[in-house]
């Protein structure tokens, strides 16, 4: 199984490549992607970069997986690809449907990667992405278990699309990644000028926060304050218990899976360099226990040691 | 402007069905953003509707691989209901579009649902845009015109870019949409790290009440129904729709 990471500055691709990663991914200013946080500032640092990945013998990634891309950003954009591709990346990222149509256009034999961003969550679902704009890997959703992957993993497996899923201990929003309000206030207004934080956390202490029933369609006291009760945790640690939890991600791990992504472009280089030490350990300890041990006994070993 | 009303099967069947038929055009039927409020239960209404002559139009969700069959199904069995007037279908998800083009495309006019809308449109409270021109055009050429948005806070800035020809808007109201979850606050079971899950097996808590977050952070309430957070704005129903291309209003008892 490959370690594709994301990386903010040329220096980190040397230090990746000797912790084990096989792949990397940047984005590039002037290229929207999903975060605007740690993108390389300049074509020539973007040719480098591939320069040196390839030096390496990594393959390199541009992220150009804004979901809303306007068509101002696109022509722009499109000559900018132009140029990547002549450089030597190896495959672009994308989300925006009419952006994935202009470049499978413009570009007929670059790969393209259907980012997370832009989430399947069933087989006809990448069915639609291969058949329209023939992506050659896909990004799973975190907010998918592998169990419930089944199909589309085995869908990918029949037609040569790889299989990609974030590491499930660095990334868990568990909102609906690129379709999410909740970020920015373009749904709302802050009423505190400087504010620029999410609203995942509301309820949390300090907040003066209200939680208020209403609607009330069944008069289940019980129930109600019991749900009651869980939203106002859920909304005080930004969510849910993660569908894609450890045991998910051994499931994915030993269902075929080809990669796992490490993509939290705003951590400093030393602390990637820490979680990505801790992604290589954990792919050593899952392919020495499924060796070693039934599936059954391998995954609650993993478990054990992923959360220790 | 046509006029629209959302329900789900729950509160189908306590409204007095002649104040349906008189007051609106169109009803909207379905589940608009859970897997796991969509059901075999849709038939009935939906063949109710047919009789008494009312357009309907029926909601998807996102949906893994369970709902993407019970779609199918669903799906096969209204085909069999001979529609007064054709039957028009919302998708939250490019699994449920392909699926309906590849199998249904003579029976179903499509929409783009106000999930999906977010790829075509840039939308915030109080502007709307098309984002690319050429998903729309993708989309137009699958025969899909009519995108779903939700209310602005007020009239909204308008870019277009001159392609208002291209597609038609439904307009849903009062409650704007501002995120979806598949891990639900209200009813997602607690998991622990060893469990390994093949879906999302809430009680349906959400068919309860609906829960409001005050917090001085922001100005609006966020109201949690389900799955989804939406804020309210409905003191702006005096809005030039003309200019927004907006042609039918649906509105939304509960989301």
């Amino acid at each position: 199984m490959k370690i594709l990471s994301c990386i903010t500055e040329k220096k980190e691709i040397e230090i990746f490549k000797k912790i084990g990663v096989d792949e990397i991914y940047f984005g590039l200013k002037d290229i929207p992607s999903y975060t605007d946080t740690g993108n390389l500032s300049s074509m020539s640092e973007a040719k480098e970069a591939i320069t040196i990945a390839h030096r390496f013998g990594l393959k390199a990634y541009l992220a150009a997986n804004k979901i809303d891309f306007n068509n101002v950003e696109m022509k722009k954009v499109l000559s900018l690809i132009g140029r990547i591709i002549d450089y030597g990346i190896d495959a672009i990222i994308v989300s925006n449907i009419g952006f994935l149509r202009k470049l499978r256009a413009e570009y007929p034999s670059i790969d393209l990667h259907l980012s997370s961003v832009q989430p399947c969550f069933n087989s006809e679902s990448v069915k639609f992405f291969f058949d329209n704009f023939k992506i050659s890997r896909l990004i799973l959703p975190n907010q998918l278990a592998a169990l419930e992957a089944k199909d589309i993993i085995s869908f990918c497996k029949k037609n040569n699309i790889k299989t990609e899923v974030f590491y499930f201990k660095f990334f868990g929003c568990p909102y609906i990644n690129g379709y999410c309000g909740l970020h920015q206030q373009n749904y709302f207004t802050y009423s505190i000028d400087k504010y620029e934080g999410s609203m995942c956390k509301v309820y949390s202490e300090k907040s003066n926060s209200k939680i208020i029933p209403f609607n009330i369609r069944i008069a289940d006291k019980g129930k109600i304050i019991e749900t009651l009760n869980k939203l106002k945790l859920r909304l005080s640690i930004g969510g849910s218990d993660r569908i894609l939890n450890a045991a998910s991600f051994f499931d994915y791990c030993v269902s075929g899976l080809d990669c796992i992504k490490f993509g939290t472009r705003t951590d400093s280089t030393e602390i990637k360099i820490r979680k990505l030490n801790k992604i290589k350990e954990v792919v050593a300890d899952l392919e020495y226990l499924i060796k070693n041990y039934s599936r059954e006994e391998a995954k609650r070993r993993f478990v054990e040691l992923a959360m220790r | 402007m046509e006029k629209a009303i959302k329900l789900n099967v729950f509160n189908f069947n306590k409204l007095n069905e002649s104040k349906i038929v008189k007051d609106y055009d169109f009803i909207y039927l379905g589940s608009e953003f859970c897997e796991n409020l969509l059901d075999l239960d849709y038939i009935k209404p939906i063949k109710k509707l047919n009789i008494l002559g009312k357009r309907i139009c029926f909601l998807t969700p996102i949906v893994t691989d369970k709902g993407i069959k019970l779609i199918d199904f669903l799906l096969k069995e209204i085909s069999k209901i001979k529609f007064k007037n054709r039957l028009e279908i919302s998708v939250n998800d490019f699994g449920v579009l392909n699926l309906i083009y590849r199998k249904y495309k003579e029976r179903f006019t499509i929409n783009i649902g106000r999930h999906l809308s977010r790829n075509f449109f840039t939308i915030k409270k109080d502007m709307i845009e098309i984002s690319t021109v050429e998903g729309i055009n993708f989309l137009n050429s699958l025969n899909i015109k009519r995108f779903e948005i939700s209310n602005f806070s007020k009239m909204p800035s308008i870019d277009y870019k001159r392609k208002k020809n291209k597609f038609k808007l439904t307009m849903f109201y009062p409650y704007t949409h501002v995120s979806t979850t598949r891990m639900c606050m209200l009813g997602m079971p607690d998991i622990r790290h060893e469990d390994s899950i093949d879906g999302i097996n809430c009680n349906k808590e959400c068919l309860i009440c609906d829960y409001k977050v005050k917090n001085q952070k922001i100005k609006e309430e966020l109201i949690i129904k389900g799955n989804s957070v939406f804020v309210k704005y409905e003191n702006n129903f005096i809005m030039d729709r003309v200019k927004l291309n907006v042609d039918r209003i649906v509105f939304s008892i509960n989301s």
